[in-house]
């Protein structure tokens, strides 16, 4: 407070002048109202031209939210469109249709939270996690691609175990119906993955999809994982590796899906019958 | 005596200046300035502001202009510390120095009684025409009303003060 005081004192000229223009322009205002509404019309159109920028630039740096709605939505709408594909392919008995949808898996919506590229063993963490509804080994869309799995939950995060991870291994297969293999990375360069374990007599065509076969309950059929790029001779004289590029942008995601199996425990309990006797009696 | 002599510039500004035409409505001289432009120099600065705007503040209520004359004082009172320091004579002013015609002279009483009025009368012109495409009209209006205060102001000097006596030896 004292120096509050001391302050006021040693400035006390500039206070004094500043109070005498503020009691100035009041009163000039306040008994002057064709001065201020002149004054008013004036500055209105300078304040109005400043809030119109400021308006402008509000909207410019609300870009990047609304982009990123966007990009929740549209990714959302490829997720429905997979799934709408699945029923529709159901509705009319089309005995593949299973390989092209959804059907029967649980969709939720998250966000990757931190997800280095390039990096052979960084796993990413996403929001939501447990408290959600995600739990250990439910696979991870981004736009309808294959990005990865879970690998652990905690409350409100969870940890992808994304494709570019040399520890990573996805089943997959060239085209909808050709030869399957695992798709894995060596960790060199995030544009070339390896489908390995193909028979060396399959054509392998540059250009052709590589979807995810299901065998692993993570993904469901169908789902694109990357495009053929080559091939090259394998170590095993009866394979050939294929070079395969991922279709995930991995730079750029930032929504991503997280998939459930709706029947993973029923295919358990099949599997493995000792585990649950009363579904083997039935 | 000098709270005298502005309250009585103040009430011939207000009731007889103020209804003059000059230069058929060009110019508006503001001579109430010329006992505030008689405040010593070595004056607190608190003294011209105060002196300048209570100046402004009678005449405001006096016109009915109020807020006008107060706003265009205190600028003045802002700008008349260097208006002064501008032309001070090399060593300094006196204590005893005066801002007459007969102490720092006519030029000196010209010159400052001229950007002084300027700064004044083109304040008042300007926040009299709020509207920025009559402020060159303003402008030029202030600029006459300046002259004409400055000149009149000099001329009052020599009229009214008396020319201080000569020591004998």
């Amino acid at each position: 407070m004292r120096n509050l005081v001391l302050l006021a004192i040693r400035n006390g000229y500039v206070l004094a002048v500043l109070a005498l223009l503020g009691i100035g322009f009041t009163m000039y205002f306040t008994h002057h109202g064709a001065g201020r509404s002149a004054f008013f019309r004036q500055t209105g159109s300078i304040a109005g031209q400043v809030q119109e920028r400021r308006a402008d630039w509000a909207v410019y740096m609300d870009l990047d939210e609304q982009n990123e709605r966007l990009v929740g939505e549209v990714s959302r709408l490829r997720i429905e469109l997979l799934s709408l594909q699945g029923r529709a392919g159901d509705a009319r008995g089309d005995r593949d249709s299973t390989r092209t949808g959804l059907y029967n898996w649980s969709v939720r919506s998250g966000k990757v939270v931190s997800g280095p590229v390039g990096s052979a063993r960084r796993l990413w963490l996403a929001k939501p996690g447990a408290d959600a509804g995600l739990r250990r080994g439910m696979g991870v869309l981004w736009n309808g691609y294959a990005l990865g799995v879970v690998q652990d939950v905690s409350d409100g995060f969870s940890r992808i175990l994304p494709l570019l991870h040399v520890e990573g291994g996805w089943s997959g297969r060239l085209g909808r119906d050709g030869a399957s293999g695992t798709l894995s990375w060596d960790g060199r360069s995030s544009d070339v993955m390896w489908l390995g374990g193909v028979p060396r007599h399959v054509e392998v065509v540059v250009g052709d999809t590589v979807f995810s076969t299901g065998f692993d309950g993570v993904f469901p059929t169908g789902i694109p994982m990357g495009v053929v790029e080559g091939w090259t001779g394998a170590d095993v004289p009866d394979f050939v590796d294929v070079d395969v590029r991922p279709l995930v942008a991995f730079d750029r995601v930032r929504f991503v899906h997280f998939l459930e199996d709706l029947r993973l425990e029923e295919q358990r309990d099949l599997m493995d019958p000792d585990a649950n006797p009363q579904t083997s009696a039935q | 005596m000098i709270a005298a002599r502005i309250a009585l510039w103040i009430i011939l500004q207000a009731l007889i200046v103020n209804g003059l035409l000059f230069f058929g409505g060009a110019a508006a001289p503001q001579l109430h300035l010329f006992p505030l432009l008689l405040i010593p120099l070595q004056s607190n600065k608190f003294v011209w502001l105060g002196g300048l705007a209570t100046g402004g503040l009678a005449l405001d209520i006096a016109l009915g202009t109020y807020g006008l004359h107060l706003l265009a004082a205190t600028i003045l009172a802002i700008c008349l510390p260097v208006i002064h320091g501008a032309f001070a004579p090399r060593e300094g002013y006196e204590v005893s120095d005066m801002g007459t015609v007969f102490g720092l002279g006519p030029r000196w009483v010209l010159l400052t009684s001229f950007l002084a009025s300027w700064i004044y009368c083109t304040a008042v012109e300007l926040i009299s025409a709020s509207q920025f495409h009559l402020f060159g009209a303003a402008t030029l209006r202030g600029l006459i009303s300046a002259v004409t205060t400055a000149l009149m102001v000099v001329v009052l000097q020599f009229l009214l003060l008396r020319r201080p006596k000569r020591k004998r030896n």
